[in-house]
């Protein structure tokens, strides 16, 4: 992009934008002065003091406009720090407050105990409960069952294409098939799973109740170990894992556990309630009468 | 020499100084340095050509700034403002890459 170039004259227009923008880069007005008395401008003119104002000026803005825009980038690094730090009191503080709920939860329920124990409809009711909190999974359950570990391929076997990675939909067939093997309560990574548990992928991570989890993934069930590992071993969907790990280099094993620790579902939320009437207490066993 | 002395004061004054500009005018203060440093590319590469005019430098940088600043308002008036920046920032660094590349081949006859 020379001056020369702008000479030769040019079969199409496009290129005309560029080539005036760099052929009149030296301001015209000068070629322009210098043709109308040629005898003028020489070393003198440099220093009058409109040209030293004039480059005063340009200094002086330039080295304010860096000034600022230091300012406002400081300005901006201080207003992250102070969100960053602000979000991470309010996160302290709600897990402060999640685990007081958890505790009262737990006092909540003994003194329930406590007060559905004294008559026999009550007793029953407990037991009703008893067995809802297990079955909805609000309660934590240990036992003996089986765990699955699924992991994705090593890096290096991964395709463009995603092959070697653990999905949402593969973690949801393992948890279906173990429901339908007659486990009684299921976990991953540590995360119990309720009836209303949503398992979904959002980009690379697996997502289990908008909690994000990283390969390796340990599905834990509690059930009977008898019945449980066979069944899910011959389920398909054990058997389609089986043939995957050949081909995509998945992980995938099965082992028996004894004594399986779940975790309960964290904070239930309550829809509806019924209250229960008082019934008299039963006599006490000493005063008489049968109880 | 001078000049160049009184550009170099500038800078350290401004660096020194930190004088604070109105919140109004901030958003106008790059481009403006900008179009002030293409009138000056402009002013060394006339020198050098032997073409110098002192009306001609004062005319053409207070217009440049002037003129710059006017269309990046006008750009944030209409709601192009991002845009028209842009545009004057390209025009703009293509005239002072050109008149750099002259002031180099006339310094270093290279």
């Amino acid at each position: 992009m020379s001056i020369g170039r702008a000479q030769e004259p040019r079969r199409d227009g496009s290129m005309s934008l560029l080539v005036d923008m760099s052929s009149t880069a030296l301001d015209p007005g000068y070629e322009e002065a210098a043709r109308r008395n040629p005898a003028s401008e020489g070393r003198h003119g440099r220093r009058s003091p409109a040209i030293l104002l004039a480059l005063t000026l340009i200094g002086l803005s330039t080295g304010v406009v860096a000034v600022q825009t230091r300012r406002d980038a400081d300005k901006a690094s201080s207003v992250r720090r102070a969100l960053v730090a602000d979000v991470q009191d309010r996160t302290r503080a709600t897990d402060a407050l999640s685990a007081q709920a958890t505790t009262l939860r737990a006092e909540v329920s003994l003194v329930r105990r406590d007060a559905l124990s004294k008559n026999a409809a009550g007793r029953a009711l407990a037991a009703q409960v008893a067995l809802l909190e297990l079955v909805t999974a609000e309660v934590p359950v240990r036992g003996p069952g089986i765990v699955v570990v699924l992991e994705d391929a090593v890096s290096a076997e991964r395709s463009a294409s995603g092959d070697g990675r653990i999905f949402d939909r593969d973690i949801q067939d393992v948890v279906n098939a173990l429901w339908a093997a007659g486990a009684e309560a299921i976990s991953i990574n540590g995360q119990r799973f309720t009836s209303l548990t949503a398992i979904r992928s959002a980009g690379d991570a697996v997502l289990v109740d908008l909690r994000p989890l990283a390969s390796p993934y340990r599905v834990s069930a509690v059930g009977r170990v008898d019945t449980l590992e066979p069944a899910f071993v011959d389920s398909a969907t054990a058997r389609r894992f089986k043939t995957w790990t050949s081909l995509y280099g998945l992980g995938f094993s099965v082992t028996r556990q004894d004594a399986l620790r779940l975790p309960a579902a964290p904070d239930p939320v309550l829809r509806h309630a019924v209250a229960v009437s008082p019934a008299p207490a039963d006599p006490a066993p000493g005063s008489g009468g049968s109880s | 020499m001078i000049p160049a002395l009184a550009l170099v004061l500038g800078v350290l004054a401004g660096l020194v100084f930190e004088p604070t500009v109105p919140v109004s005018l901030q958003p106008y203060l790059p481009i403006a340095v900008v179009a002030a440093l293409d009138a000056l590319f402009g002013a060394v590469r006339a020198q050098l050509d032997g073409i110098f005019n002192e009306r001609v430098f004062v005319v053409s940088f207070v217009s440049n700034v002037l003129v710059a600043a006017l269309v990046v308002f006008l750009g944030d008036q209409l709601g192009v403002g991002g845009q028209l920046s842009t545009g004057v920032v390209v025009v703009l660094g293509i005239r002072i890459f050109t008149n750099a590349a002259a002031i180099r081949r006339h310094v270093f006859h290279a």
